[in-house]
């Protein structure tokens, strides 16, 4: 067992924390406020090539292993105080690439690769509805085949991504009768988003990621041809559990990197802030506190690492990636309300960002499958 | 023990041990709601270990593991 980076991981990640430190976190608590999406910031990520870590050369990527990807999102997250500028790259790569690198034709990955990887487009993935949030595979979008087209009708809602984004791979329901579900038949569309038909509600003013955009998607007679299909007919239920695999890998690396500044944030302010003529940070309440922040990171490292390991391997890790994705988020979230505790009424102020953190972190419990759906899912694979 | 009894052992024991009336060795599973998106990773992975075959993502439909037999076909066509 190796825990050891190698020397280039080393060297990519110190840039990368380098790059977020000059050219992202300047005006993050005014965005916040105002829910601005950082443009600008995307593209510099692009030019970092962030955009295409796992997307091979011939497509204008990197090519990097599922590891290394996960090291670059860990120092993105450890860099990039605008976790919502972040999530938008996360919804990008892993919602929206790779399913496109995996399951996409040629032609699908010519068209849409290269201007994905240096931001010319902005994409996302659409499987939630109003009506289908955890039970995802229930969903009433409907693709109708009609000579060499789908008619689909539908609508989704909680999209990152889709007020800026120029293409979206919308899940619907393919199934002939009235079957719904897995067993029923879904299907994965590569729908641009200047389609007839498609339309984005207003941007939806969410607790914390506000940086990153959320809408709601309908879908009226949208009608794309048959070569948008991503994958075959009926492949959708698999599209979506290998994202979900990524996701719970790639993006919670992020939040592990955010972890990892909160942490040290905190250590900082305990030794500078005395009170009762002593730095907070010898009294056993606060340095405890700190203690298990640093155990939640520590042990978040390997659990997730894991995952990569495993999928470099080329094997399958749904369980190790929704152990991972419930304890990170978890402890995420425990991590910040600590950091909020120990800087005290500063703490929930926007200024020293620890309000924004928490805010920014309760969202992890909730998407890629919350908390109860992968403990049930960790269950079911105990046999119970 | 061949593809067939294992599958279907493995299948009884994990899959289908809440649904007494499913015949596994005839129904659909995927109509029963034996195989569903969680059951179909796990069988999966049982698969790729067991007979040391690999199923790509794209494989994943629900017409390859609708019956006992669409499975046992997909694993010894690669076993093979
Ligand atoms: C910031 C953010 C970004 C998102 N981005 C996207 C996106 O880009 N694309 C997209 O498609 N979706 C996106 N989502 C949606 C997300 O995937 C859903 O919110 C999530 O799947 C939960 O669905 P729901 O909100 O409908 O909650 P529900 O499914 O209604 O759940 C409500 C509560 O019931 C619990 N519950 C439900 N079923 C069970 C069960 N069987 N057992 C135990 N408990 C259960 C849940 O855990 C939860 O506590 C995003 C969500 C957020 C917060």
């Amino acid at each position: 067992m190796d825990f050891a980076l190698t020397e280039e991981q080393v060297l990519f990640r110190k840039q990368i924390v380098d790059f977020a430190h000059k050219r992202l976190n300047e005006g993050v608590v005014e965005r916040d406020e105002a829910s601005t999406f950082d443009r600008a910031g995307f593209m510099a990520c692009a030019e970092l090539g962030l955009l295409g870590l796992p997307v091979p050369e011939q497509y204008g990527g990197l090519g990097l292993d599922v590891v290394s990807c996960m090291v670059a999102m860990e120092a993105l997250g450890y860099g990039a105080a605008d976790q919502g500028l972040a999530f938008a790259v996360n919804t990008q790569l892993w919602t929206c690439e790779l399913p496109i690198l995996k399951f996409g034709t040629e032609a699908q990955k010519q068209r849409y690769l290269p201007k994905l990887v240096t931001g010319e487009l902005i994409g996302g993935h659409a499987t939630s509805e109003p009506g289908s949030g955890s039970d995802a595979f229930a969903m009433q979008t409907k693709a109708v085949e009609d000579g060499d087209h789908w008619v689909i009708n539908g609508s989704k809602t909680f999209i990152t991504n889709a007020p800026i984004a120029d293409v979206l791979i919308i899940f619907a329901s393919t199934a002939t009768g009235e079957k719904r579900g897995f067993g029923g038949g879904l299907s994965a569309f590569l729908v641009d988003m200047d389609t007839p038909g498609v339309s984005v509600g207003r941007p939806l003013h969410k607790m914390g990621l506000r940086t990153s955009p959320t809408a709601e998607v309908t879908l009226d007679e949208v009608r794309v041809p048959a070569t948008a299909m991503l994958g075959r007919k009926g492949g959708g239920a698999a599209i979506f559990n290998s994202e979900m695999e990524w996701e719970r890998s790639c993006l919670f690396a992020c939040h592990l990197g955010a972890m990892e500044r909160q942490l040290e944030r905190c250590v900082t302010y305990a030794q500078e802030r005395v009170q009762f003529g002593q730095p907070i940070g010898n009294y056993q309440a606060v340095s405890h506190r700190i203690a298990n922040m640093k155990l939640r990171v520590e042990m978040a490292r390997p659990m997730l690492y894991k995952v990569g390991w495993l999928k470099d391997r080329g094997e399958r890790a749904v369980l190790e990636a929704a152990i991972a994705k419930l304890y990170v988020s978890e402890a995420y979230v425990q991590s910040s309300l600590d950091a909020v505790a120990i800087h005290g009424g500063y703490g929930y102020m926007a200024e020293y960002e620890m309000e924004r953190m928490l805010r920014d972190s309760v969202g992890s419990v909730l998407y890629s499958g919350t908390s109860d759906i992968q403990r049930n899912l960790i269950a079911r694979w105990l046999g119970l | 023990m061949d593809i067939r009894t294992q599958l279907l052992a493995f299948i009884q024991g994990e899959l289908a041990k809440n649904a007494p009336d499913v015949d596994v060795a005839s129904d659909s599973l995927v109509e029963t709601g034996v195989i569903d998106s969680v059951g179909i990773l796990k069988l999966v992975t049982f698969i790729e270990k067991t007979f040391s075959v690999k199923i790509g993502d794209d494989e994943l439909l629900p017409e390859n593991f609708d019956t006992l037999d669409d499975v046992t076909r997909l694993v010894a066509d690669k076993a093979g």
